[in-house]
């Protein structure tokens, strides 16, 4: 099992450098973004193992990221964590086409993240498809 | 009044005529709506002349000298005198005829006054009372004429009262049309959609309001069941539920939708209870009131909540977050703990503003902010602020210049209202200048005015013309520049409350999409 690569997207700074440091400190490799458009072509190039973002955000939300994620025969496998400030769950209707994984509200534990991911990127990739 | 012929002659008053033609409307007397009361002066029975009274002694005494006379002349014949028979029966035979005169004299002026007497009756049935009076009729014949006098007195009596009676029968007739009207004008001029129906839900009443909202005229939907005429379920729904339910279980309220418009469906039943002869039996009073501004008022509210709940999460967020990594130990170097903890603390402020904004807005739509106004030098204020913005300008690589008055211009104010509004627009400058632009702040006295303006210019995105008007709205938020950065759409709209509600100045805008924008405060100049 070699190093995981993790891409961070948030519009909020202190945001993307805490999840960065608490996965860096857990021995994850990060990339970061700052806005949708960014961690997609990010997506693209770098290839993650998963990708944490926040729903709202300028230019592109996590949603349509998400979609485009999927869409994109490339990253359609790539699972997704998303954070989201507002008190709201997501339907099942919203995450149907996607690759969301979970789902964290915001205020989060950094902790909370890195037990996530560690979860999902120990299960069998294969799962990733079957979702 | 059809059946009680009443001629006008037999009351003292003009009567109205046709009850229903002209309800009384309460402004002016019903005299219009009397009948034409013509020609009241009294008509005299034709042929008819008081007479000369010719008593029964006058016709009976020419029999009796005649009687006398003969028995006169019997016994002079007895006596065998003849000459005196002739002269006697002489006088006989003109006793005789003065006496047959006189008798078919008096017939006749009997006849003739007993034509007088019907004459008079017949004038006395058409009303003309003045025609005869007792005295003028023969003697016989008066307590004839005086006992039908007084009976005509009692039926005038009788009639007097009949139509007093009906006067009033009239006027609370008009009154409880006149209410009828006026609670039926009120109704329809309501602008509340308001429709009545009765036990089996025929329609009794739909004013004009929910004819236009429904799409029915009342005078197609009149008695006919509510089932066949509204489409709209809901209504149709309440109204069974309020019919058939306990009077106790009256008020029922269910929202109802229709186009881009929301209506409360309030409904009541008029139970036989209230109705003392039960003929309403349940029937309902159905009235829509439109509460699509208390809906957009509450939708708003929501928004808002909202939008604090997410700035408040955001700063909460790195908090919670860096505290934690703290706390396991994640930050080892003391560089990086550092780093942590001016994090922390810049999160705390930026909740700490948040929360201030919040509050101020609201105290002061409230009306219950505390204001501690005092003399105080606006350049000095200014100061402040822009060198409380300087670090983050810096940061973003914007130039942030100053250009103050030297003059102490003073202003009788709320240091900390006002330092707050400066900072926002300075703050908002910043925030949507891209790097490498520039910010400028500057005083400047409007003298012919007599006061001063604070003008915060950037070289920013710039706002469109047509969101101009509504930039000091809540929430309103530039759609084009909510990419540049966060905010709670609650800035503006506190600078304007505390510049022109608390201070009585004034916030002026100019921008141009792509130039930049220039924010304005004015306030009025206590001295210098």
């Amino acid at each position: 099992m070699g190093t995981f690569k993790v891409l961070v997207c948030d519009d909020e700074p202190h945001i993307v450098h805490v999840v960065s440091a608490k996965l860096k400190n857990n021995g994850f490799e990060v990339v970061t973004a700052g806005d949708g458009e960014e961690a997609f072509a990010t997506a693209k190039s770098e290839m993650p193992d998963l990708v944490i973002t926040d729903y709202q955000m300028p230019y592109l939300s996590g949603l349509e990221l998400c979609a485009r994620l999927r869409n994109d025969a490339q990253t359609s496998q790539i699972p997704v964590i998303m954070l989201t400030a507002r008190g709201f769950s997501l339907s099942d209707e919203d995450t149907k086409e996607t690759n969301i994984r979970k789902v964290l509200p915001k205020p989060f534990s950094p902790r909370e993240v890195l037990a996530c991911v560690s979860q999902i990127l120990g299960e069998p990739l294969t799962a990733n498809s079957s979702q | 009044m059809s059946d009680l012929q009443l001629k006008p002659w037999q009351i003292d008053e003009p009567l109205v005529e046709n009850p229903s033609a002209e309800p009384y409307d309460g402004l002016g007397a019903s005299d219009d709506a009397a009948p034409a009361a013509s020609s009241r002066s009294p008509m005299r029975a034709p042929g008819w002349r008081p007479r000369v009274n010719f008593s029964t002694p006058l016709v009976i005494l020419p029999i009796v000298a005649a009687t006398v006379i003969v028995w006169f002349i019997d016994s002079a014949t007895f006596a065998g005198d003849s000459g005196v028979a002739v002269w006697a029966k002489g006088v006989i035979a003109l006793l005789l005829g003065i006496s047959g005169f006189a008798a078919s004299w008096n017939a006749m002026v009997r006849r003739r006054s007993l034509g007088g007497v019907l004459a008079a009756l017949e004038g006395l049935a058409n009303g003309h009372k003045d025609i005869a009076t007792a005295s003028s009729l023969p003697r016989d014949l008066r307590p004839i004429w005086t006992a039908i006098e007084r009976h005509s007195e009692r039926i005038g009596e009788g009639v007097r009262e009949l139509s007093d009676m009906q006067r009033k029968l009239q006027l609370d007739l008009t009154l409880a049309e006149t209410h009828r009207r006026r609670t039926l004008a009120v109704i329809r001029a309501m602008s509340e959609p308001v429709l009545v129906t009765d036990p089996f839900d025929q329609i009794l009443l739909a004013n004009p309001a929910i004819e236009e909202l429904l799409g029915f005229r009342e005078e197609d939907v009149l008695r006919k069941g509510i089932d066949g005429v509204i489409k709209e379920e809901e209504i149709v729904r309440t109204i069974h539920e309020t019919r058939s339910a306990d009077a106790r279980a009256a008020d029922r309220r269910r929202e109802l939708v229709i186009g881009d418009r929301v209506f409360l469906i309030a409904t009541a039943p008029l139970n036989p209870a209230q109705n003392k002869e039960g003929s309403e039996g349940n029937s309902v009073v159905t009235m829509l009131r439109d509460i699509t501004r208390e809906h957009e008022a509450s939708r708003k509210k929501s928004e808002f909540v909202a939008h604090v709940a997410h700035e408040l999460r955001t700063p909460l967020s790195s908090i919670r977050a860096y505290v934690e990594m703290l706390v396991d130990g994640e930050a080892d170097d003391p560089e990086t703990r550092k780093e942590y903890y001016d994090i922390i603390q810049t999160s705390a402020e930026r909740l700490g503003r948040l929360i201030d904004n919040m509050l101020n807005i609201s105290r002061i739509e409230a009306g219950t902010v505390r204001i501690n106004r005092e003399p105080i030098g606006v350049a000095m204020i200014v100061k402040e602020a822009v060198d409380m913005m300087r670090p983050s300008a810096e940061e973003k690589g914007i130039e942030l210049t100053e250009n103050l008055t030297p003059a102490m211009y003073q202003v009788d104010a709320d240091r900390d209202l006002i330092y707050q509004a400066v900072l926002n627009l300075i703050s908002n400058a910043i925030k949507y200048t891209p790097s490498n632009g520039r910010v400028s702040v500057s005083t400047v006295p409007q003298e012919e005015r007599n006061r001063i303006l604070i003008d915060i210019e950037d070289t920013g995105a710039g706002i469109p013309k047509e969101d101009l008007p509504r930039m000091f709205e809540k929430f309103f938020r530039v759609e084009a520049n909510k990419k540049m950065a966060k905010g709670t759409g609650l800035g503006l709209n506190l600078v304007k409350k505390i510049v022109e509600d608390v201070h009585n100045g004034e916030v002026l805008l100019k921008s141009e999409v792509g130039v930049g924008s220039t924010f304005t405060i004015a306030l009025p100049v206590v001295g210098r």
